[in-house]
């Protein structure tokens, strides 16, 4: 029984499996190839320097994800945040008011992104390419060419990116792992998150059901522009400065583990677990690579080719089983029409 | 039959016939404006400006709809192009006896990148922006590590090269203006007359419709990245000759004003409709745009602002028009209404 049990659970998480397996190899080989790696201060440390923008926006992602849109302007609304922070920091607002200040500017831009996509039913990809221009164009205009330096920050609004609790802690990977219990909650224990699924796996379906399709999707732009500010945020903190290029090419490495995560564009499928394995394994790999110093254009290369990977894998396995159950159908006619 | 009547003067339908024409009224409004708030924008050396500068993006717009109108994106245009550029020039400079012939290089490299993004989006049925976006990271990972810090400078530009692009084959007009207007002619009428052409366009439309009718889909898809990466190569070739210098960052970002001039010149991002001269008008818009504004002495901010807004006012005219002629196909009781 037990041994049933567990082969359906694997079974149903066979995507996830993979990833964890594959964490396991990149932590070995990362630790045969450099005698740094294998330290948890290093590991965490560096865990949260490389990815932690990258998951939180990840996280964002993921709704729009699962309700089948896509947002590309995320990243520009990073650096609408970082330096409306900034501004504000220089105006001398405290901290706790520009945060909100700041998050309200960034939630109202992805729900704006949503209006947009809902309203006059619009591909989102496109769409939001268009809102990415807009919102670098007011990043533009908000921090100017020069953007902002460390002396434009008061300590407060750099302490969440920049502290480390008992000198190894960053508070910005406990902000990180909130976020991740928040996520799992929502996504998989309320009736919003079912409703996310519900919406991606069939639009029709979900709305004869007495659902507001629009409201969905217009709330995880929401969601996706407030982790946006969350980004910026920590952002801020990591980074002590504030420009409009912000985060310009951290795109890829979103996709990269929404693909890898076992998300498909098509929306209503992946889970939080597999995207939480898939930063980790990327997150690995990339300081593995730091340690044994590839230089930086190899090391985006690595995680292109793992994205196209991630693409091509799944698509491939799926292409090998159907032609496999169709050759076992035309096999069972065959017989059954032999008898 | 008399059944058919559609009630042809409907505004949507006459958008949707005479998008080209809509494309031309509004440049030419533009230049209205233009030329009345600068005094300098209305002047034939001006002109010429424009249109060279058009020129590039023209062609490239073109590449781009051809793969837009089969309903997919390609994104990693401007790395396709840095990549042809660099290693066209590198080869351009180290092979001096080869000549002309060397132009088949960097159309050569475009298809091969071309071929590549195909063939996984066809074949492995996925996302054509995942795909894209990591052949974005890849391809500029790959000129990046091929350059090896090196930059292609002026004086490893062969002479034949500055003459065939900057010259004048026929009397007061460049060469290059020629070569675009070709370019985009013959792309043109093979989209237009003949059985491939009318079949992307199928697929566009709808490719189920597409499949089920016996349309070798994949194949066309495959075919028209195949075409967008040799014409994307054939612009990378152009553009350095131009710009007489090549870096490995080469064209960074260009693809959203590749996208966006495809949307402005009238071509659908849901595909199946639109045709390239209406993308190349685009890019004569945007560069308008862009010349007149620079001439008016608008700052960057407003003029990145633009280009979104173009796109995503571009893509609500286009919405709203076909949903008005799904409404009409609808309401004349003809079945197959567009999406």
């Amino acid at each position: 029984m037990a041994g049933q049990r567990f082969r359906e659970l694997l079974g149903s998480y066979s995507w996830e499996s993979v990833i964890l397996v594959f964490n396991v190899v990149a932590v070995v080989v990362a630790t045969l190839l450099s005698p740094l790696y294998l330290n948890a201060f290093q590991i965490l440390y560096s865990l949260q320097q490389s990815m932690g923008i990258a998951s939180i926006l990840a996280i964002g992602f993921m709704m729009i994800i699962l309700v089948g849109e896509i947002d590309l302007s995320l990243p520009a609304l990073v650096a609408v945040g970082t330096v409306s922070f900034a501004r504000l920091s220089v105006m001398g607002l405290p901290f706790g008011l520009s945060l909100l200040i700041v998050f309200a500017i960034t939630t109202l831009a992805g729900l704006l992104n949503g209006y947009l996509i809902v309203t006059f039913s619009l591909p989102s990809m496109a769409v939001t390419l268009g809102m990415m221009g807009v919102y670098r164009a007011v990043a533009l205009w908000i921090g100017g060419y020069e953007g902002f330096g460390v002396d434009a920050f008061q300590p407060s609004y750099i302490y969440v990116g920049d502290t480390l609790l008992a000198g190894f802690l960053p508070v910005s990977f406990l902000v990180l792992v909130f976020l991740f219990a928040l996520a799992w909650l929502l996504v998989h224990k309320t009736v919003y998150g079912r409703l996310l699924y519900a919406t991606g796996n069939n639009r029709k379906a979900t709305f004869l059901t007495g659902h507001s399709i629009k409201s969905i999707i217009v709330s995880t732009y929401g969601i996706g522009g407030l982790m946006a500010g969350v980004g910026a945020m920590v952002y801020i903190g990591q980074y002590q400065s504030a420009r409009a290029d912000n985060v310009a090419s951290i795109l890829l490495f979103v996709v990269a583990c929404i693909a890898l995560g076992g998300f498909s564009l098509a929306g209503g499928k992946g889970r939080v677990i597999g995207l939480i394995l898939s930063i980790l394994l990327l997150g690995t790999i990339q300081n593995g690579m730091g340690l044994a110093n590839i230089p930086g254009p190899v090391q985006t290369l690595v995680i292109g080719l793992i994205l196209i990977a991630s693409i091509v894998v799944p698509a491939g396995i799926g292409a090998v089983g159907a032609a496999v159950s169709r050759a076992k159908n035309i096999a069972e006619k065959y017989s059954a029409s032999s008898k | 039959m008399s059944a058919v009547q559609t009630p042809k003067r409907h505004w949507s339908v006459v958008i949707l016939k005479n998008r080209v024409v809509g494309v031309l009224l509004f440049e030419a409004l533009i230049m209205i404006v233009f030329s009345i708030a600068a005094r300098k924008f209305l002047t034939l050396s001006n002109l010429n400006t424009i249109f060279l500068n058009a020129c590039i993006l023209a062609i490239l717009a073109c590449a781009e709809a051809v793969v837009i109108i089969t309903r997919n994106y390609d994104v990693s245009v401007a790395s396709m192009l840095a990549l042809a550029a660099f290693v066209g020039f590198d080869l351009i400079k180290r092979f001096p006896d080869a000549g002309p012939v060397l132009i088949l290089v960097p159309i050569a490299i475009g298809a091969v990148c071309g071929l590549v993004n195909g063939v996984i989006v066809a074949y492995g049925k996925v996302s054509s922006v995942f795909v894209t976006l990591a052949g974005l990271s890849i391809y500029r990972g790959i000129v990046t590590i091929y350059a090896k810090g090196h930059q292609i400078e002026p004086r490893d530009i062969a002479e034949w090269v500055r003459v065939s692009v900057t010259g004048h084959l026929l009397p007061g007009i460049s060469n290059l203006a020629i070569i675009t207007i070709v370019v985009i002619v013959l792309v043109s009428i093979y989209l237009r007359y003949t059985r491939i052409g009318r079949q992307i366009y199928a697929i566009g439309s709808n490719p189920d419709a597409a499949t089920f009718y016996g349309l070798k889909v994949s194949r066309v898809i495959l075919g028209a990245y195949v075409l967008c990466g040799a014409m994307t190569g054939l612009s990378g070739f152009l553009f350095a000759a131009r710009s007489s210098y090549v870096v490995p960052w080469f064209a960074q970002g260009l693809e959203i004003q590749v996208i966006g001039a495809v949307v402005v010149g009238g071509v659908s991002v849901l595909g199946g409709s639109g045709n390239v001269v209406g993308a190349a008008l685009g890019a004569i818009v945007l560069t308008t745009m862009d010349n007149g504004l620079i001439l008016i002495g608008t700052h960057e901010v407003i003029r990145q602002l633009l280009y979104g807004v173009a796109i995503v006012g571009a893509c609500i005219l286009d919405a709203s028009v076909l949903k008005q002629v799904a409404r009409l196909l609808k309401s004349s009781k003809r079945l197959g209404a567009r999406r």
